[in-house]
């Protein structure tokens, strides 16, 4: 599922990133890798969300996250 | 605040520190070398070049501050700088400065510099911080898996530099040693196989480090190889076998060669952490991450930000007004003294009209922009700035921006050269180039006083609310215009947001000052070279031929302005208005002294004076707002221009920009005049 459909207190395992080579580069420079786990910390109806990822917390545009695919992690 | 000539030859040994951003990076440079610094641009691109010399004992040393950045890949001009300056800059150490309370990814960030081959040093800072949210670091162990020595440091209290620094001495006299790092037998293998290729081209095998070479061919990046001519069989000869092995290496992995790579660091890393490092059992929710439930909250976050920022404006009007006030009565006095000590004649009209005139009408804002950016930057080094980014990205993307723009867009209300400098936080050249497009719209303090000549004559009681609809709409426009310029001018799509939203913390009072100081160093530099120029010019162009009446019609100001003005009377503005316009060129605050010579009073008559003159000219409230709004617009002063100039690095951009702003502020002022007329309004 899309990372924007997690809601805030879920946690997940991202399983694919999509976008061009730089933009994944980047993504993974800041701690968000294939196999990285997330959770969310912000996520609403509309604008950007914030995931803790590797101890950091990430703001991502809405677009983007639509398109990172993760698996839940059930608690 | 001290500035030295930092030539290398002067120093012993040269030391870089590199880290992520947010990782008190500054702090520690600071700390190191006191207000010992220098600020200037890496040559060829606008990258800013910190430097200074260490305060501490031993050799005398270099301490360059490398740009933050959260890797070494060369994707943006900063990491590019950081990387070249660590494989070419002649540094005996590097010091990488890691968050402890986030090590995974600071982490990565150290192990590409130790592919590097560099002679690299850990301060594990904030160390203080971490262990209060629960984290336990095993330091000797950390260095001992690391292979690199790791000192804990707390930069903002100034804890462990000293320690640091003996360290990183003993590095930078040490020949440094390679310590490859394994990323699994296929991985390996696939290097082995590109290193040996490359000692067979000896003159690739020397420009770099082999092994680190090895893995940029390896993920694609061949930017390090030099052209490929048919003669050069070696070098041919790595790029297939590069090609080669990338290409098994997927097809094992089913992975690209790059995925498997930036797993492999994360796997090294967090085999480091799990020995070395003991996290809390709930490490999740942070005290920032308590403070951010109010401050990003859904339905107060907004407004919250918009009270800090009109409370950020008010405590910069109002408390800046002290000082302002101060240097007035200062100039004006030093003005009197001038023309009791100087006979009367063109040197005393030079210096009193001219000098203490122009550039004094200017000094009066610098107390305001220093708050405001003493203001900006406690919101920076808090961790505010990256939330109100946040909070900002959806109105920002109606302008076909991000959330990040917002900041160069802020610093815009204070002075547009540091806004337009900021625009390089952005990663992308599209963001960059629509934001300094649209920045000179935010309307700097130096457009204020010539508001507030004109509203104040003009509009009486509703001046405030006059004034005020002045940065409305510049707003308005900005997102207008950065609409229509980044759907059909600027090529290039739209950028992805990505920020990281650093922890909280107190700023220090050093880091604020320091950060104050070189923005508003900016606005000084302008004060003393453009405008002086601008203001010996103008009076110049005014007093001569000498004997005529000061800016009459018949001096070369008057001459000037009656020739141009046709231009302006469909915006209601005759000769006097159009050479003030002109004179703003330079600055824009300098449009109030010159009308203040222009209505034959003196550069140094004060706004009452020249209120009363312009109250019995032939301006009406609705031609003064057309030009109010033509000040708003019309092209930022020289110094802005030039900023534009050195951001953009073309002149194509800097003419768009000057050309598309002084257009628009005819038209706007043009729609603002007859159709008030139409309107009837006067």
């Amino acid at each position: 599922m899309p990372l924007t459909s997690l809601v805030p207190g879920q946690r997940a395992v991202v399983t694919e990133l999509s976008g061009g080579k730089t933009m994944r580069r980047r993504l993974a420079s800041m701690g968000l890798t294939v196999g990285a786990e997330v959770e969310s910390v912000i996520s609403r109806g509309r604008g950007p969300i914030v995931v803790a990822v590797r101890q950091t917390r990430l703001a991502l545009g809405r677009g983007l996250a639509a398109k990172l695919v993760v698996d839940p992690v059930e608690d | 605040m001290g500035r030295v000539t930092t030539d290398a030859k002067e120093h012993q040994l040269t030391i870089a520190l590199a880290g992520n951003p947010n990782s008190g990076k500054t702090t520690l440079f600071n700390d190191l070398t006191g207000s010992h610094q220098h600020v200037g641009n890496w040559p060829g691109v606008t990258v800013e070049r910190k430097e200074g010399t260490c305060q501490l004992d031993g050799p005398r040393t270099l301490l360059v501050d490398l740009p933050g950045t959260y890797s070494l890949t060369a994707n943006s001009p900063d990491e590019m700088v950081a990387r070249d300056f660590v494989l070419h800059g002649g540094t005996d150490a590097v010091i990488a400065v890691v968050d402890a309370a986030n090590l995974e990814r600071n982490l990565y960030f150290v192990l590409q510099l130790i592919e590097l081959d560099a002679p690299v040093i850990v301060a594990l800072n904030m160390s203080d911080i971490a262990e209060d949210r629960g984290f336990i670091i095993n330091v000797d162990k950390l260095s001992e898996l690391l292979d690199v020595p790791v000192v804990a440091t707390c930069a903002n209290v100034g804890e462990g530099i000293e320690r640091l620094w003996e360290q990183a001495l003993k590095v930078a006299q040490q020949q440094p040693v390679p310590r490859p790092i394994s990323y699994g037998r296929q991985v390996d293998e696939a290097i082995a196989n590109i290193i040996g290729a490359i000692e067979l081209a000896p003159e690739v095998a020397e420009e770099h480090p082999t092994r680190w070479l090895a893995i940029s061919l390896l993920v694609g990046d061949e930017t390090h190889l030099p052209d490929h001519r048919e003669a050069d069989q070696r070098i041919g000869h790595v790029r297939r076998t590069a090609r080669a092995n990338a290409r098994h290496l997927e097809d094992v992995t089913a992975d690209t060669a790059e995925a498997t790579i930036i797993n492999g660091r994360y796997g090294a890393i967090q085999g480091v952490c799990r020995e070395a490092v003991l996290e809390p059992d709930d490490a999740r929710e942070t005290p920032s991450d308590r403070v951010d439930r109010y401050l990003l909250h859904q339905i107060w976050g907004l407004p919250i930000l918009l009270v800090a920022l009109g409370g950020m404006f008010q405590l910069t009007f109002t408390v800046g007004a002290y000082p302002s006030g101060w240097i007035e009565v200062g100039c004006e006095k030093l003005g009197e003294y001038i023309t009791t000590l100087v006979a009367p004649g063109p040197l005393q009209s030079l210096l009193v009209d001219g000098i203490i005139g122009g550039v004094g009408g200017v000094l009066v804002f610098v107390p305001q922009i220093f708050i405001l950016f003493a203001i900006i930057a406690i919101l920076e080094d808090s961790g505010y700035m990256a939330r109100a980014a946040f909070l900002m990205d959806r109105i920002m993307h109606a302008m076909g921006l991000h959330g990040k723009a917002f900041i160069p867009m802020i610093m815009g209300f204070g002075c547009n050269v540091p806004a337009i400098m900021a625009t390089r936080t952005l990663e992308s050249e599209r963001d960059r180039l629509v934001t300094i497009m649209v920045a000179p719209l935010m309307s700097c303090s130096a457009r204020l006083p010539v508001y507030a000549l004109l509203a104040g004559t003009l509009f009486g009681g509703y001046a405030g609310l006059v004034i005020f609809s002045m940065y409305g709409l510049g707003i308005v426009l900005a997102a207008i215009v950065a609409r229509i310029f980044g759907k059909h001018i600027v090529p290039g799509e739209e950028e992805p947001f990505v920020m990281e939203l650093p922890p909280y913390h107190k700023p220090t009072l050093k880091g604020i000052l320091i950060h104050t100081w070189e923005r508003g160093k900016l606005f000084l530099q302008k004060a003393g070279t453009l405008i002086l120029c601008g203001a010996i010019i103008m009076w110049f162009l005014s007093a001569f031929p000498w004997g005529v009446e000061i800016a009459g019609e018949d001096s070369y100001a008057g001459q000037i302005g009656k020739f141009i003005a046709p231009i302006f009377h469909p915006l209601g503005l005759a000769w006097r208005e159009t050479v003030a316009l002109i004179s703003g060129l330079f600055a824009k605050e300098i449009v109030v002294s010159t009308m203040g010579v222009l209505y034959g009073l003196g550069g140094e008559a004060g706004e009452q004076e020249i209120g009363a003159a312009i109250a019995g000219s032939h301006l009406t409230p609705l031609s003064g707002y057309a030009m109010m709004a033509f000040v708003l617009i019309y092209a930022p002063c020289v110094a802005a221009i030039a900023a534009v100039k050195r951001e953009t690095g073309s002149w194509k951009w800097t003419a768009i920009s000057v050309g598309y702003l002084c257009g628009l502020a005819w038209l706007v002022g043009f729609i603002i005049y007859q159709g008030g007329k139409l309107l009837g309004l006067e």
